[in-house]
């Protein structure tokens, strides 16, 4: 019960997105479509939750000192494996990912996790927050593509869904576009916050 | 090389096309000096970084063969270089340091730097272009900063919806900027 709680916490009330405003670089880049959106949330997540097991599991012997540089070298390490694997199984993923699957490194969702959470509590525990936190990330980002790839393309998951004589306005497929769409729920998710408060 | 430079500044501008370096955006506020100090030290080890990035990727890793540690090499120059020019400052020019000093350990993990050293080999650009590249990217980067500052600070005196927030209303922000900026694409240099 305690574990789903953690799991629950780190998702939507420390939604990483919208209320701590990490990882907000590649939540813009990659949501052009659903399909590159899901497989960046499934990266996030197994690097996520492969860092935040081993600090958690090595949490008494990284002496504090040199604790980020220790992060830095495990994140990296996962993001490495993670990206080969994704080369090998899906290259065009791999390719319109393009340099944001190496980025994660500097994603603050990762690393803050880890200072926060991994470096101070039991594994079983961190590897459910890292869930959490990455199953919140990734309900952003398939949102945000989701409005994104719908307005922009017609399509979803390159799937056409749109009716007959739907105009798709490009805006939405282009950087200024993310920017837009992300103001837009940034203003929605605000606004529905009081009313959550009221309920509990 | 001119239109290389332009590109990377203005057209295809790190903050507002490739979305990099957004955080700081965010977390800097209204404050337009600490936005250039920071602008400038982050056009710095931008430079420096791309450089000995480039050494490492082109002298070092594809000769052996381990072009997928790439990732790891340069985060570890990136964080070698930050630290290296902290020491720097703070022996050379103390002033400077006592000005910047607070900016730099931030920057190890500002995303735009690792990405311009990352977009560079993706391109395959050669050590001259590499350093224009960089270059370009960070003066973009810190004229979006700036601009962005400044904006804010005129921003916070009008009656803007509460809801937006802070984030929100950098992002509209953006979203008209980044609107400017693409609207360049495609200008064409004569002799270049």
């Amino acid at each position: 019960m305690n574990y789903i709680r953690t799991f629950w916490l780190a998702m939507v009330p420390n939604n990483p997105v919208f209320v701590l405003a990490l990882g907000l670089c590649s939540t813009l880049a990659v949501t052009t479509g659903v399909e590159n959106a899901f497989f960046m949330s499934l990266m996030v997540g197994a690097t996520a939750v492969f860092s935040s097991m081993t600090v958690s599991l090595l949490r008494f012997s990284i002496p504090f000192r040199f604790r980020l540089m220790s992060y830095m070298l495990i994140v990296s390490t996962a993001v490495i494996a993670a990206e080969q694997l994704l080369r090998a199984f899906s290259p065009e993923v791999a390719r319109a990912l393009g340099p944001y699957v190496g980025l994660i490194v500097t994603n603050c969702i990762v690393l803050g996790r880890l200072e926060a959470f991994a470096s101070l509590r039991p594994v079983l525990e961190s590897i459910f927050d890292a869930l959490g936190v990455s199953a919140g990330y990734g309900l952003v980002l398939m949102t945000m593509a989701g409005i994104r790839e719908f307005i922009g393309n017609g399509t979803l998951w390159g799937l056409k869904v749109a009716w007959e004589g739907f105009v798709p306005c490009r805006l939405f497929n282009s950087p200024p576009g993310a920017f837009l769409v992300f103001a837009g729920m940034i203003f929605a998710v605000n606004l529905m916050k009081p009313l959550l408060e009221r309920e509990r | 090389m001119i239109e290389l430079f332009f590109r990377s500044a203005i057209s295809e501008n790190m903050a507002l096309y490739f979305f990099l370096g957004t955080c700081p955006l965010i977390s800097i506020s209204t404050d337009l000096r600490a936005a250039w100090q920071m602008g400038v030290t982050v056009t710095l080890v931008m430079i420096s970084t791309m450089a000995v990035n480039w050494v490492t990727f082109y002298k070092i890793l594809r000769p052996a063969g381990l072009e997928y540690l790439q990732l790891l090499f340069f985060i570890l120059t990136i964080a070698a270089v930050v630290q290296f020019l902290e020491i720097f400052l703070d022996r050379f020019f103390p002033l400077v340091y006592s000005s910047f000093g607070i900016f730099l350990p931030l920057i190890a993990v500002n995303c735009a730097i690792l990405g311009v050293s990352m977009f560079a080999v993706l391109k395959e650009l050669n050590f001259t272009e590499s350093v224009v590249f960089a270059s370009g990217a960070g003066m973009g980067w810190s004229l979006v900063l700036c601009m962005m500052a400044s904006l804010r600070r005129r921003v916070v005196r009008e009656a803007v919806p509460a809801e937006l927030g802070n984030v929100g209303l950098t992002m509209v922000i953006a979203a008209v900027a980044a609107m400017a900026f693409w609207g360049l694409t495609g200008l064409e240099f004569p002799g270049s």
